[in-house]
């Protein structure tokens, strides 16, 4: 039985939110399937929307041109959707790393590491201005979001619980507004 | 002739004795009950921590108890009741604290549904002394248990579930009326009391879980 679904929020240590100004959504949506990575799937478009209108309310203007390659997005954070789609409950959630675009990025050591659930996405915003990115991955991120159990099954049909819980995610990170 | 009405008049005595003869028997023999059977229903309020924990009163409690007088006011016996308390919160948001990170790192946020229940299973031995006459129609009584008590928690959110269980003292203080509102060699009485149950039982955030008791039953005795 699962009861609906749990959202989890955590900013970088000591990052200064005011600094972004941009953020470019990544359209395909990351998929693993019990540790392995899977053909992406398009971000559906009311979580599209659903974003767009959490960032502007925050602040932020999209940039929405893709970047050519393996340069870093025009935008000052790069936001992008990690879907587990596991079939099993797993009690640690750490290691999760990916290319993001110029460089890798990961679940970041600061954040929760604690169990996750089949379903569960990943929003990671790291930060994608150029010259700004340390060594190590863990840095890159600058907002590490994971919305548990709102995907069910192994396609992105449930989008209204997704939707919802991505608001939630926002709702209780207020430290996001990008203006004093 | 003379024998055959001899017959039938000894016959018209004897069946106009034996009315007689029952009535002496049944109805002027004094036999006080000396064992009583109870089942209730139990409504109980959390206290404390548990309260905490599950907030809301619970409707869900069954009790059963023998009990054999020892003498006029005092009887000891055995009880058996099973409390269960449950709390289905839609929305919980709690701060949570990484362990092992650097120091100066900013907490996270971590909302969601929360579904919880605790389960009391006792068994006791119980005391009771019973003020006034116990063949009037109103009969305050006053007793305690004293044993152990089985506790299983649980810990619900999303599809991960956490549980904990164990074995407990448990004390039971109780006042409590019975109305006989049928009295015989077999009497039937409404019972109804109010107990506080102080337990040891300790699982998450709550340490000696306990709650105030309402009973109400019915007590059969004969």
């Amino acid at each position: 039985m699962t009861l609906g679904s749990a959202v989890y929020t955590q900013p970088a240590p000591a990052v200064d939110f005011t600094a972004f100004k941009t953020y470019y959504l990544d359209p395909q949506m990351e998929v693993w399937e019990d540790g392995t990575q899977k053909l992406p799937q398009p971000v559906g478009s009311t979580t599209v929307t659903t974003i767009q209108q959490q960032m502007i309310k925050y602040g932020y203007t999209q940039q929405a041109t893709p970047p050519t390659g393996t340069n870093l997005p025009n935008a000052d954070v790069g936001l992008r959707l990690v879907f587990l789609q596991s079939n099993f409950t797993y009690y640690v959630s750490s290691g999760y790393c990916s290319v993001y675009w110029a460089y890798y990025a990961c679940w970041p050591g600061w954040a929760y590491a604690g169990s996750y659930s089949t379903g569960t996405v990943l929003m990671m915003m790291v930060d994608t201005r150029t010259g700004q990115i340390a060594p190590a991955p863990d840095n890159a991120t600058v907002w590490a979001t994971a919305l548990y159990a709102v995907l069910r099954g192994s396609s992105l049909e449930n989008s209204n619980q997704l939707n919802s819980a991505i608001v939630r995610a926002y709702d209780q990170s207020p430290y996001l507004k990008n203006s004093p | 002739m003379n024998r055959a009405i001899a017959i039938a008049a000894l016959a018209s005595a004897l069946f106009i004795a034996r009315p007689a003869a029952a009535q002496q028997s049944g109805w002027t023999d004094y036999s006080p009950s000396k064992t009583l059977f109870t089942m209730g229903y139990q409504i109980s309020e959390p206290i404390g921590d548990l309260k905490s924990y599950t907030p809301g009163t619970s409707f869900r409690g069954v009790t059963f108890d023998w009990r054999s007088m020892l003498s006029r006011s005092f009887s000891l016996g055995l009880r058996f009741n099973w409390n269960r308390w449950n709390d289905n919160a839609s929305q919980v948001q709690a701060t949570v604290t990484p362990g092992g990170t650097p120091a100066g790192a900013t907490p996270g946020t971590l909302s969601g549904p929360v579904f919880r229940y605790a389960d009391q299973f006792a068994l006791q031995a119980v005391g009771h002394f019973y003020f006034g006459d116990r063949e009037s129609l109103f009969i305050p009584f006053a007793g305690v248990g004293l044993g152990g008590v089985w506790s299983n928690s649980y810990q619900q959110t999303i599809d991960l579930g956490f549980s904990q269980n164990g074995f407990y003292f448990i004390s039971t203080p109780e006042l409590g009326l019975l109305w006989n509102f049928s009295r015989g060699r077999t009497s039937a009485a409404l019972h109804l009391s109010v107990l506080y149950n102080f337990t040891t039982a300790s699982f998450r955030n709550v340490s000696n879980a306990q709650a105030l008791v309402e009973t109400m039953g019915l007590t059969v005795s004969y």
